[in-house]
């Protein structure tokens, strides 16, 4: 840390050159030293997978209970296709839950901003709805609906859909009153303070808790694959688990993870486009 | 009522112009919040006259209800809330704010985040209902005059404390108030920034033509300010005293200095004490 010491004293004059050789190596941003620093958890993540295959290996863990990487690697080229497949049902299943829990998620949260008698009405269903386990209600709406799309994006509607409305609520009423003043002074409607106040101050809210209902939109649709579906990679888990080929179980729970990772680092992406004054530098 | 048993100003001769040109007239005014027995009295027998051209400071203690008559003032209470004679150029004060005659700026600057200084700035012309006349001066001249020039495209984020003001204080000017409230508007600034907004504000007050109410727990930037200075006692809020400000404008800041100032601090101060 004394390399850190940078001379304040008064001997130092502006004209002095030295200030620059202080800088302490940590703080030296060279190519070598940012590919490091970009790559090293990648690093710690891939010792960890090495030292899952030693360990499998010298201990000679049966594959049926822990799959060795290689084995994974070797049941998902078996038949590619049949993974990816899944992986993209999975994928447009949580798109379209997730897209529809923004829809109806954004429009109840406006509703019960405007309006307290709509949220006094509605809110003991929605809460009831919330608390309810999607693993409850996924086996009735295929009873319902049958074996097709529309159940699946059900269940992942459910679980994406109200961490997006109580944000986006929160959002729409957390707004500075003041800055309500200013727009009443101004004899602004309150279709122009909703527009152009509180929609705009609700956005970071609505981005914000995208991180949280993007993974929860796929976790919704592997649940709803998983009861009753034909394809997806929450039906090929229920297939693998049946066969005890846990090789191919693991693979689908680390495609399940990508989906997931994807989706929320989309939105987090998002986010930063869409609601630039939120990461505004000086 | 007692508190209206003081005369409202103090001066010698009734200055002309201010009985003339009255802006912002309060007679008797009441305030009470809730009903029934939960009804509390904010505000009591509040006598006020705002001039043309005038600033007038409301100073008192935390809670004395200074920053609820301002509202008043801005037709931001409800009327049930309201009783007595409150009028802003002859209008009730709704009929003022629907107008588009009185703007405020508050302690914090409550700009927008994600806009733009400038579009903050032009924020309330784009909202503003009915109205027809067009600003005299663009929202790059408006920041000129507050001392931002340069400074549009940059947000809010990006300011400091004192410039974030002059943008709420651009933003309160778009509008041409005729009348300019101000709530406690340097309370959150340091001091050395607070005494540089003081000489600012009376620097782009001069090129406006609006009246200015407002409201400070500065006696010193009350006394700076001010052509009078109201003194209100507190639970419930009464005016205590008014007092003329008679320094000769423009004013600069070593006033502040000057054995009369301290008189009239000392005053206000006294005043203040003997009406908690």
């Amino acid at each position: 840390m004394t390399t850190v010491a940078v001379p304040t004293t008064a001997t130092s004059t502006p004209t002095e050159a030295p200030v620059r050789a202080v800088i302490p190596p940590a703080a030296r941003t060279g190519l070598l030293f940012r590919i490091f620093k970009f790559a090293r958890s990648w690093l710690v993540l891939g010792l960890a997978v090495v030292l899952w295959q030693v360990v499998v290996e010298v201990f000679d863990i049966p594959p049926y209970i822990l799959p060795a990487p290689t084995e994974m690697i070797a049941s998902f080229a078996d038949n590619p296709g049949l993974f990816l497949e899944g992986l993209w049902a999975t994928t447009l299943m949580s798109l379209g839950g997730f897209g529809v829990a923004i829809v109806v998620g954004v429009v109840l949260a406006v509703l019960m901003a405007r309006s307290a008698l709509f949220e006094e009405l509605v809110y003991p269903f929605l809460n009831i709805i919330r608390v309810m386990p999607t693993v409850a209600i996924a086996p009735l709406l295929i009873i319902w609906f049958g074996r097709n799309a529309l159940p699946i994006i059900i269940c992942s509607f459910l679980i994406a859909v109200f961490p997006i409305l109580v944000d986006v609520a929160h959002g729409l009423t957390s707004v500075d009153e003041d800055l309500v003043s200013v727009m009443k002074l101004a004899n602004a409607s309150e279709l122009s303070i909703l527009l152009q106040v509180r929609i705009p101050n609700a956005l970071p809210y609505l981005f914000s808790s995208f991180r949280v209902a993007a993974p929860g939109a796929v976790v919704g649709a592997l649940l709803g694959e998983y009861i009753g579906s034909r394809e997806g990679l929450g039906y090929l888990i229920t297939v693998y688990s049946a066969q005890l080929n846990t090789a191919a179980v693991f693979v689908l729970a680390l495609l399940s993870c990508l989906v997931g990772i994807v989706f929320f680092n989309v939105c987090v992406w998002l986010e930063r486009v869409c609601v630039p004054w939120k990461t505004v530098v000086r | 009522m007692p508190g209206s048993s003081q005369p409202y100003i103090s001066r010698a001769e009734p200055p002309v112009a201010t009985l003339n040109d009255e802006r912002v007239r309060l007679q008797d005014v009441c305030i009470v919040h809730g009903r029934g027995d939960k009804a509390v009295v904010a505000v009591e027998g509040v006598d006020l006259r705002v001039g043309a051209r005038e600033i007038v400071s409301i100073v008192g203690h935390s809670g004395c209800g200074k920053s609820t008559l301002l509202r008043a003032i801005a037709g931001l209470l409800p009327n049930s809330s309201v009783q007595g004679d409150l009028s802003v150029m002859g209008r009730t004060p709704e009929e003022a704010r629907k107008s588009g005659l009185i703007s405020m700026v508050f302690q914090e600057s409550v700009l927008a985040p994600w806009r733009t200084v400038e579009r903050n700035v032009t924020l309330p012309l784009e909202v503003a209902r009915g109205r027809t006349r067009t600003p005299g001066r663009t929202a790059s001249e408006q920041l000129e005059l507050v001392g931002l020039k340069g400074y549009e495209k940059r947000y809010p984020k990006q300011l400091s404390g004192g410039q974030r003001q002059r943008v709420s204080l651009a933003r309160a000017l778009m509008m041409e108030p005729e009348v300019l409230l101000m709530d406690e508007p340097f309370g959150a600034l340091d001091e050395i920034t607070r005494d540089e907004m003081h000489s600012e504000l009376l620097r782009i007050w001069e090129a406006t033509h609006a009246s200015i109410i407002l409201v400070t727990h500065s006696i010193a930037e009350a006394i700076f300010l001010s052509d009078h200075v109201v003194v209100m006692s507190s639970y419930p809020g009464r005016v205590a005293d008014t007092i003329s400000i008679d320094f000769p404008r423009p004013r600069r800041n070593e006033l502040k200095d000057s054995p009369e100032f301290a008189r009239i601090a000392h005053r206000i101060r006294l005043c203040l004490e003997q009406n908690r």
